[in-house]
């Protein structure tokens, strides 16, 4: 599967390589026609670099947990799901195609995504309620994705330097690292304690814990600023996970933290990411004075 | 814009092609799982004793907890459904205590044996599905050790504390004692004896008690004779052959027959472990356990208890080893049966973070597997665990 991606990731960029490899000239020629000047005028290429943050939050379909409780309800063991809390960064290019203000985009980036959730337990002596423990275990998850995002977007307004637009689109993200970390903290009251310990921190590396790929829908807003002969781009963007991201087959043979009681919930991820990039136009409209075509 | 459709059809293959994963990402409950039956009381602890599967794919574990009102331990059965998920649990009266290895299934009827704390006699004991007593048989012996099927009965091994015995015996299902009871001399003196009551008092070691039949052949038992731990050869009306441990230091942890004249052994010695996947023992002659040539396995525990069994997977029979490593892992340890040249075909382990520890396996309908151990919670709380591995996770650990 990993050499099939590789091999389309490359055709891909291949492919966008020869489409912006198309020198302006060649539409200069066809712009003789009065009709296709018009059509030169409203079509641009841009291509450029962006970066940004985001925060993910796991939302739980079907739950599991590796306790089977015989003598307390077993909704203590429901997990609870930080919110959008964690905060990642993701980098990639973006290739845009414009035209009379709808803009198709392609914008492939290495991304980090972070969810976690804990669970809490208590262990106590009903003829000596001394004899009590506690213990909370906290998990943070980081998942590194290559994702392959596509949105249509549309100015709406057209012709100023300050240009808002709003976008929509779907993406495919593939996994390409998982970690696990978990810190477990507690009170134990049995042992005289009265005060809080905290255990060491486990980390494991947890890429059998998830499937391959992550796909869903994405929706946002953006505006964007041109200046001299770039365009700078921002863009805040809510992606929602359509897909279980947990491997179902190994939810328990491949969990090293099975021991502590853990198994995963059948999860989808939403994510609010903020970019911040740079676009340079691929198309101009004279070579020597390089005014680009908006 | 025949560059954006190149960018659309691309992506599009590409998702297609680098998404089957999203498909395929469907796994049946009832196939693998682990759970871990956590009670919150801070002073329970139980001990897993065996498993079986019942016919509505559930499952009942036999396994004991301490009792305040007595030196030995309670009864408990666990019910469980296909998926692992706890159903109920039967603590059975405080006058049955030490329930022991294993439950033996004899046409949709399961049986296990316990002991009367009083009496000390051994009480036979009949549940159904739904893991409710059916019937209990007292039998007449005292200090129940083992109980394993017979064709359609039942072989006990059992001790009598009166007249210093190991005692073998068939009984029927409704607990009618078939033919006579074997008597074998553990020997004189109370040195002898201690190890055997500080195994039914829970003061010292769990001794590797076993019995069993070599089809069409003699009658074998792993238990005391002759000063030591033995496993002796019987027709039940005297001995045949003997193959001597050292007292209780060394000796059988856990033996089966698997082909003509061979068995799968694994033996301890002072501490030390040894597993003979195919060794040929002779039923009419006296050897020493340390006669025996097989493979030293540092690896396990001291004196490790060993689960021995014979299983089936994709269609052919191997046998199966779990015994509890340094480590705090269970370790499943798989050989072909070829001869007097088994060899190892895989290994796997089960459990991490806490220590586990194993009680007993048996094979499931689905060609899976199921483990019964126990594991400290937190580490600390002594709970019932279960690992149920998929027809596909048994396969791979005999490839």
């Amino acid at each position: 599967m990993k050499k099939r991606i590789s091999i389309l990731s490359f055709l891909l960029f291949v492919g966008c390589g020869i489409s912006f490899a198309q020198p302006a000239y060649l539409n200069k020629k066809r712009s003789k026609k009065p009709t296709e000047a018009d059509r030169f005028m409203q079509t641009q290429w841009w291509l450029g670099f962006k970066a940004g943050v985001n925060m993910t939050e796991a939302s739980p379909d079907q739950r599991f947990s590796g306790l089977s409780p015989t003598n307390y309800d077993p909704g203590i063991l429901d997990k609870e799901y930080d919110g959008f809390e964690a905060i990642s960064g993701q980098a990639g290019i973006e290739i845009t195609f414009y035209h009379k203000g709808f803009s198709f985009s392609f914008q492939p980036n290495y991304r980090r995504q972070q969810f976690g959730y804990s669970n809490s337990y208590e262990w106590t002596n009903t003829e000596d309620a001394d004899n009590t423990l506690s213990l909370n275990y906290d998990q943070a998850h980081k998942l590194d994705y290559i994702e392959l995002p596509l949105l249509v977007k549309y100015d709406i307004l057209k012709q100023n330097k300050f240009r808002p637009f709003v976008q929509v689109g779907v993406f495919y993200a593939t996994l390409m690292n998982a970690q696990k970390e978990v810190e477990i903290s507690g009170i134990d009251q049995a042992s005289g304690s009265a005060g809080p310990f905290e255990n060491q921190q486990l980390i494991i590396g947890a890429d059998d814990l998830f499937i391959k790929s992550s796909t869903g829908v994405m929706g946002g807003l953006g505006f964007y600023y041109d200046f001299w002969s770039v365009r700078l781009v921002f863009d805040a963007t809510y992606r929602m996970g359509l897909n279980n991201i947990t491997n179902t087959q190994n939810r328990f043979s491949e969990n090293q933290l099975s021991g502590i009681g853990d198994a995963m919930d059948d999860v989808n991820l939403n994510n609010i990411s903020f970019n911040l990039g740079c676009l340079f136009p691929m198309r101009f409209i004279s070579s020597k004075i390089h005014n680009p075509v908006r | 814009m025949i560059n954006s459709r190149y960018i659309i059809i691309l992506f599009t293959l590409a998702v297609c092609l680098a998404s089957c994963d999203i498909t395929d990402n469907e796994a049946v409950p009832t196939e693998s799982f682990f759970k871990i039956y956590d009670n919150n009381a801070f002073d329970a602890s139980f001990i897993p004793i065996d498993i079986t599967q019942t016919s509505d794919g559930g499952y009942i574990v036999l396994s004991s907890s301490r009792l305040t009102t007595s030196n030995f331990t309670g009864v408990n059965l666990v019910r469980l459904d296909e998926n692992g998920e706890f159903i109920s649990e039967t603590l059975l009266d405080e006058q049955y205590v030490n329930p022991v290895d294993q439950i033996v299934e004899l046409e949709n009827n399961y049986y296990f044996m316990a002991m009367n704390s009083i009496s000390l006699e051994a009480v036979l004991f009949n549940i159904n599905d739904s893991a409710a007593v059916q019937s209990t048989t007292p039998l007449g012996i005292t200090y129940p050790m083992y109980l394993n099927a017979d064709g359609g009965n039942l072989l006990t091994l059992s001790y009598n504390n009166s007249s210093k015995n190991t005692i073998l015996s068939v009984i029927s299902p409704e607990g009618q004692t078939i033919g006579t009871r074997a008597a074998f001399d553990i020997g004189a003196g109370a040195d002898t004896e201690a190890p055997i009551i500080s195994h039914f008092n829970r003061t010292g070691r769990q001794l590797p008690f076993f019995a069993g039949r070599i089809e069409g052949g003699p009658y074998y038992f792993n238990g005391f004779f002759n000063y030591t731990l033995s496993l002796v050869f019987t027709n039940l009306d005297e001995t045949l052959g003997v193959v001597q441990g050292q007292q209780d230091d060394g000796g059988l942890s856990a033996g089966i027959p698997v082909s003509s004249g061979n068995f799968a052994v694994a033996r301890f010695n002072f501490g030390d472990n040894f597993i003979g996947p195919s060794v040929s023992l002779s039923t009419t002659e006296t050897i020493s356990s340390t006669d025996i040539l097989d493979n030293p396995f540092p690896e396990l525990v001291d004196n490790a208890p060993v689960i021995l069994d014979v299983i089936e997977v994709n269609g052919t029979q191997s046998i199966l080893y779990g015994s509890n490593t340094k480590s705090g892992q269970i370790i499943l340890m798989a050989y072909e049966i070829a001869g007097s040249e088994s060899t190892l075909m895989g290994t796997k382990y089960l459990g991490s973070t806490y220590p586990y520890e194993i009680a007993g396996f048996t094979q499931t309908v689905d060609g899976g597997l199921a483990v019964v151990g126990n594991t400290s919670v937190a580490g600390r709380f002594d709970r019932i665990c279960m690992f149920k591995l998929s027809a596909n996770e048994l396969s791979e650990l005999v490839n």
